[in-house]
């Protein structure tokens, strides 16, 4: 077999294409070829390109710490416990 | 959701749930407490309130477990049925809010507000604050369909389409809120840094900004 196979290059993009794409690509968002675009611009940008990213990536990542933990009370957790188990509740079959 | 080249997104082809595990509707339902508790705080504020929009939500997810289909997302389900348990009971309008920008426009001022901080020092905030508190009291502060957005993206782990079907909006609609909601958590952030002495420092050498 002499099949050839062609695979696709990512786009060269500049710096506007490229902050363009930032919260997409942080939210992983773009397809692989875009997201390897990006990467590429931003191995090879001498300006600001990286440290837009950086910043918003690491405002992210407290975004995410800041998720609250620690909010079913034990109360709350048998109340729905109860609730899940009852074979007698009747199936209203509502609209959610 | 949709890209330039058709291909799944990034987090599309890593949120891909193994099989072979078959949990009960009721053993999956329970898996999702956590998260749809924090979903409910983040709706009313209040966690007495929050609790018993909870246990609406379990009880409108029990009453309709026959609509349940074996493998779908069971947490998304629990969220969107929390979300319209809250309006309802709040007596809300859907989508009220006309506070939808461009996102492009919202990605750039993300970007020339980080140069603002780059030529005033405070660029690093972020990597040497704790800012949990901070966060979770700005967070309150934003309109709730800001905040939903980023309750669902940043802290829920959605991608944007699995969140606009939560909320019952556009794609599009989604992106916007959330992009503008960063940027204002963002604003009020800075300026906790500075309530606090965040002390600034010299900005990075660079040959030229990008925008």
């Amino acid at each position: 077999m002499n099949a050839s196979l062609t695979v696709a290059e990512p786009p060269v993009l500049d710096c506007e294409q490229t902050v363009r794409r930032l919260w997409d690509y942080l939210d992983q968002q773009l397809s692989v070829l875009e997201t390897h675009a990006v990467d590429q611009h931003l191995r090879d940008c001498k300006t600001m390109c990286a440290s837009h990213f950086a910043f918003e990536r690491a405002f992210l990542g407290v975004v995410r710490s800041a998720r609250p933990t620690n909010v079913v009370s034990d109360a709350l957790r048998l109340r729905i416990q109860a609730l899940m188990t009852k074979d007698d509740f009747p199936n209203r079959g509502e609209e959610t | 959701m949709t890209t330039h080249d058709g291909q799944p997104t990034q987090r599309e082809t890593q949120n891909h749930v193994p099989t072979g595990i078959a949990l009960t509707f009721e053993d999956d339902a329970l898996r999702c407490l956590d998260d749809v508790a924090r979903f409910a705080r983040s709706l009313t504020h209040a966690p007495d309130e929050a609790d018993d929009l909870v246990q609406e939500t379990y009880l409108r997810a029990f009453r309709s477990r026959h609509t349940w289909k074996d493998g779908s997302d069971m947490r998304r389900w629990l969220f969107t049925i929390c979300k319209n348990a809250f309006l309802r009971t709040n007596e809300r309008a859907k989508d009220h809010v006309s506070l939808d920008d461009d996102p492009t426009d919202e990605t750039l001022a993300a970007v020339r507000y980080h140069n603002t901080l780059v030529a005033s020092g405070e660029y690093r905030l972020f990597d040497s604050l704790s800012m949990s508190d901070a966060i979770r009291s700005a967070l309150a502060t934003l309109a709730e369909p800001f905040r939903l957005a980023v309750v669902l993206v940043d802290m829920e782990g959605y991608g944007y389409e699995d969140a606009a079907h939560v909320l019952g909006v556009p794609v599009g609609t989604v992106r916007s809120r959330l992009f503008r909601a960063r940027r204002l958590l963002q604003e009020q952030l800075v300026a906790h840094a500075r309530d606090v002495g965040f002390a600034v420092t010299s900005a990075p050498s660079t040959s030229s900004k990008s925008s």
